[in-house]
């Protein structure tokens, strides 16, 4: 089993940020859950495709990147909001909702896209370059969309 | 997450960007807390994944298709490029030897070439020779140049014509040609020019050097190889019993053929001496499998393994060259695109290892992802296989011959509709990059079909390239191969009198011969055929047992408009049962119509003059043909007995085997299955003298022939079987057969446990001198003694 062995191992290093690039990409608990499932699956049955171990994480965001943009394609716009609203409503029993309401909607007035990269760089940690290889853009093009998305957001949060 | 990962990633570099990159600052800061909540759902701790992934790799490990390409098979392809480069020197060598031999041949040609013009020459005037003789020499090439040219655009027009009535109509194409060369990162026109000759050299490579790396790749595992190969010198398939007649090889179990001397593949071969067999390894990662050599001599020794196999479909073993036939997939290139809407995708790694050789290319752009690869070994040290020569080819995989030493190959190949005429890849073939010429391609008369069924030979003694290909427009659904000839079925439509329909079935022949193989002639007949036993070649006829539905076929029409609406088919019509002989152009000379109404044939054997077939509904007649005058078939006997037939076997001179099902007669329902010994000493008198209802209800025997051993020598009939009562249990059952009727000899436990996690495995069994061999598909070997039916020796996985 040593395939399943190695791929556990960095399977553990990585999956807390890989839920929480998913939950704010997808806005919600059970689809970010179907997106990490989905995306882990697809990892494991490739797992032989990837050649430097290393680069698991940044693999893994990739694929789950693809899971998550897949996933959102098959909803309707119905099925989004009600989603949406559900999950706010969940969050009404966090301590300090108020804040966790107001960042969960700031989020949502992002472009899908805008999002993804907020979320690479606060949650996953990457820097510009990496961002642009993980979502196969121009760097300037990930640069200015950040600045956007931070500028709309602190809009948003009224700061 | 690190401590040690910057909070910004803009450069500072504008003064005036300070203010805002402190309100950035501040956005980061308050984000960072906040995003940070998420508790990660149960189902995604490592724990719960690691189960989700195993019960995963356990259902797909059970579906057919193969998606991946394994490391293995990849390391071996990438080592070959690498090998290609390493034995530059190894080649330079080859080539002087090819050069010369290559010298001759442009000698030769340039030779034919020169007599060609000398004939030019004689009959036109020239005033200046030297200038008319090259001249000419460069006319005639680029005459024939140019007749090759056209003799193709013509077949590929007519194909055209004839296909297009019957592609379904595009859809909007959601693949755009660019996506391709994003996926694959290559571009489609580089192909063109570096894979054609890339591929092929580095497979000569392998032929004339670098053997031994290629066999280093494949892990073949030799154990014990030294003390082996003295053996296996001072041992050439003799008996070393010195009781024995030692020139007299023991007789051992072959390949339960149709057609004696024409080969078929299988997953067990037996050479008189080593065993060689599929071997499944049990594993959760990927569907793995190998090929073992067993040597039998002295006890039971596995002695080489070929490793690094996905799907191998069946495979040959003659003299000292083994066939390996596989089937495999491209990775769907849809599925990375739910909705296809064309956001540009984040690149799956995955696409770094596809081997891009155009042939695969076009596959995925063109459609029908499958492809074959059939990989030939020199195995004259049963030690150490060696690999000669791999093929690949585009198509899924439908059967194969060997005869008098050449691999007859029969893959079908789809076609979709093309853009513009003028796009041939997408419906016309093309082998190792080019497009097959006119004189590979067969259009039919009033083909439906928008397949090829590819006939391509291979020279056993020389397999580097095929030696001859075929495509034949056909859907290509039933298979015959005599010693001479191929004939290749697919369904049509028949239209009868009084608007009525049936099936019908359209005949292709073709003959071989050294690998070249020739269109002969097409034929038809109503009624559509069973399998490839309800055919046969005799004397130069052909024969054939059909069941025709016919239907009635009207045309509806709106009663108000008057316009016609469509066509409206009802099954009302009786079932019955055809016989045919066509003469060697498949005209038909002979028939007998409307047998056995209301039933349908189940099994069929030719021996000589006479046809047995069996059809069913409550009981099964047994009938006799007579084709001793081709013109004019007779029924001469019918036997009414209970049960049915699956399959028929010739038992020495004047018995006939019958292996099927057991069923009440007054309700047809099956109750177990029944070995049957008929007396054909007289075929208008056939009797059943024997039966045997076992208490297996289901086996492999009924629906293939290669799963069944009959040794008339050695008094044994075998064959795996399964009852499906309180437990299930699967045997391998072998039984013998006396004057006073079969009895059971012994049985072989193979039932699907606990210990083998449940795998099912193929088994096949088969025997060498008076010991009884069980093969099962884990690599397992148990050997019985066939004098005693005491178990021997058994040989693990």
């Amino acid at each position: 089993m040593r395939k399943m062995d190695e791929f556990m191992e960095l399977y553990s290093q990585v999956y807390k940020d890989l839920y929480k690039i998913a939950y704010y990409y997808m806005g919600n608990r059970e689809e970010a859950e179907d997106a990490v499932s989905e995306a882990i699956l697809r990892a494991y049955e490739n797992f032989h495709s990837l050649r430097k171990k290393e680069s698991f994480r940044k693999w893994a965001i990739q694929i789950l990147v693809n899971c998550c943009k897949g996933q959102q394609k098959k909803q309707s716009i119905q099925q989004k909001i009600s989603m949406k609203k559900a999950e706010e409503e969940k969050l009404w029993i966090e301590p300090d909702y108020i804040t966790a309401l107001a960042v969960h909607e700031a989020m949502e007035i992002l472009t899908e896209e805008e999002r993804l990269i907020v979320v690479l760089h606060i949650v996953g940690g990457y820097k510009g370059k990496e961002i642009s290889e993980i979502l196969q853009k121009n760097h300037n093009t990930i640069r200015s969309k950040y600045k956007r998305a931070l500028e709309k957001l602190k809009l948003q949060l009224e700061m | 997450m690190s401590s040690m990962r910057e909070k910004k990633f803009f450069k500072k570099n504008v003064d005036n960007m300070d203010i805002e990159e402190t309100e950035m600052e501040k956005v980061e800061e308050y984000l960072k807390e906040n995003l940070q909540r998420e508790e990660v759902p149960e189902s995604l701790l490592p724990e719960n994944m690691k189960k989700k992934l195993e019960e995963a790799s356990m259902e797909s490990m059970k579906k057919k298709d193969v998606k991946k390409m394994e490391k293995t098979r990849k390391i071996r392809k990438w080592t070959t490029f690498v090998a290609t480069a390493a034995c530059f020197g190894l080649l330079i060598t080859a080539g002087i030897y090819g050069m010369n031999a290559g010298k001759e041949e442009t000698t030769n040609s340039s030779k034919s070439t020169i007599s060609g013009q000398e004939f030019h020459e004689k009959t036109t005037e020239h005033s200046n020779i030297e200038e008319g003789n090259k001249n000419t020499e460069i006319g005639d090439k680029e005459n024939q140049e140019q007749e090759k040219r056209e003799k193709n655009q013509q077949i590929y027009q007519k194909i055209y014509d004839s296909m297009e009535k019957s592609w379904p109509v595009r859809k909007t194409s959601q693949k755009e040609s660019g996506f391709l060369e994003k996926l694959f990162g290559i571009r489609t026109e580089d192909l063109a020019g570096g894979a054609t000759e890339e591929a092929p050299a580095a497979d000569d490579v392998i032929e004339s050097g670098a053997i031994e790396e290629s066999a280093a790749e494949e892990s073949v595992v030799t154990e014990g190889a030294v003390l082996e190969e003295s053996i296996v010198e001072s041992a050439t398939g003799s008996s070393l019993n010195s009781d024995n007649n030692v020139a007299q090889k023991n007789e051992y179990g072959e390949t339960n053929v149709q057609v004696e001397f024409v080969d078929e593949g299988d997953i067990v071969k037996n050479d008189g001496r080593y065993l060689y067999q599929i071997v499944n390894k049990e594993t959760h990662d990927f569907y793995q499998q190998e090929i073992q050599i067993v040597d039998t001599e002295n006890g039971l020794k596995r002695i080489a393994v070929i490793d690094g196999f996905e799907n191998i479909k069946e495979f040959y073993v003659q003299e000292d060259k083994m066939v390996i036939i596989e089937s495999l997939w491209l990775d769907s290139v849809e599925d990375s695109y739910e909705g296809g809407a064309r956001e540009e995708p984040v690149a799956e790694i995955a696409t770094e290892e596809v081997i891009a050789t155009e042939e695969i290319v076009a596959a995925s752009k063109y459609g029908g992802n499958a492809f074959q690869k059939v990989y030939v070994y020199d195995i004259s040290q049963k030690t150490s296989p060696k690999e000669i020569h791999t093929f690949t080819i585009k198509g899924d995989y439908k059967t194969s011959r060997i005869s008098q030493g050449y691999l007859y190959f029969f893959v079908g190949y789809q076609t979709v509709r093309p853009e513009s005429k003028d796009d041939f890849e997408t419906y016309i073939p093309t082998i190792e990059g080019e497009l097959l010429d006119a004189d590979s391609l067969y259009l039919p008369e009033d083909s439906d079909a928008t397949n090829y069924l590819m006939m391509l030979s291979v020279d056993l003694s020389n397999p580097v390239a095929f030696t001859d290909k075929m495509a034949a427009v056909t859907w290509g659904n039933y298979y015959y191969v005599s010693g001479e000839n191929i004939y290749i079925l697919d369904s049509k439509q028949s239209q009868k009198q009084d608007g009525i329909r049936c099936d019908g079935t359209r005949i292709l022949k073709f003959s071989y011969e050294k690998g070249q193989i020739t269109p002969v002639c097409e034929g038809a007949v109503d009624g559509t055929i069973l399998d490839q036993f309800a055919m046969d070649e005799y004397q130069g006829y052909f024969r054939m047992i059909t069941t025709v539905n016919p239907y009635k076929v009207e045309t509806i029409i709106d009663d108000v408009s008057g316009e016609e609406i469509g066509v409206y088919s009802s099954q009302s019509m009786n079932q019955s049962n055809n016989v045919y002989v066509l003469d060697d152009k498949l005209q038909m000379v002979g028939s007998i119509e409307n047998l056995a109404e209301e039933e349908r044939v189940y099994s069929a054997r030719f021996f000589g003059d006479i046809g047995y077939f069996v059809t069913f509904r409550q009981t099964d007649p047994l009938f006799s043909v007579d084709f001793s005058n081709p013109k004019d078939p007779k029924i001469i006997g019918e036997l009414k007995i209970s049960g049915f037939s699956e399959y028929l076997h010739f038992y020495g001179e004047n018995l006939l085997f019958g292996i099927g099902q057991e069923a009440d007669e007054e309700t047809g329902i099956t109750e177990g299955i029944k070995l049957s010994m008929f007396d054909i000493s007289n075929p208008a008198d056939v009797k059943e003298i024997n039966k045997l209802v076992t208490e297996y209800d289901h086996s492999e025997a009924l629906y293939n022939h290669h799963s069944v051993l009959i040794s008339i020598n050695k008094n044994l009939i075998g064959f795996t079987a399964e009852s499906f009562g309180q437990d299930y249990i699967r045997e391998y059952a072998t039984y013998e057969y006396q004057e006073n009727g079969f009895s059971h000899r012994f049985s072989i436990d193979c039932t699907p446990g606990e210990e083998n996690n449940f795998n099912y495995y193929e088994s096949r069994g088969t025997y060498i001198g008076d010991t009884f061999y069980f093969l099962l598909g884990d690599g397992s070997v148990v050997s019985y003694d066939l004098n005693t039916e005491e178990k021997m020796e058994e040989l693990e996985p």
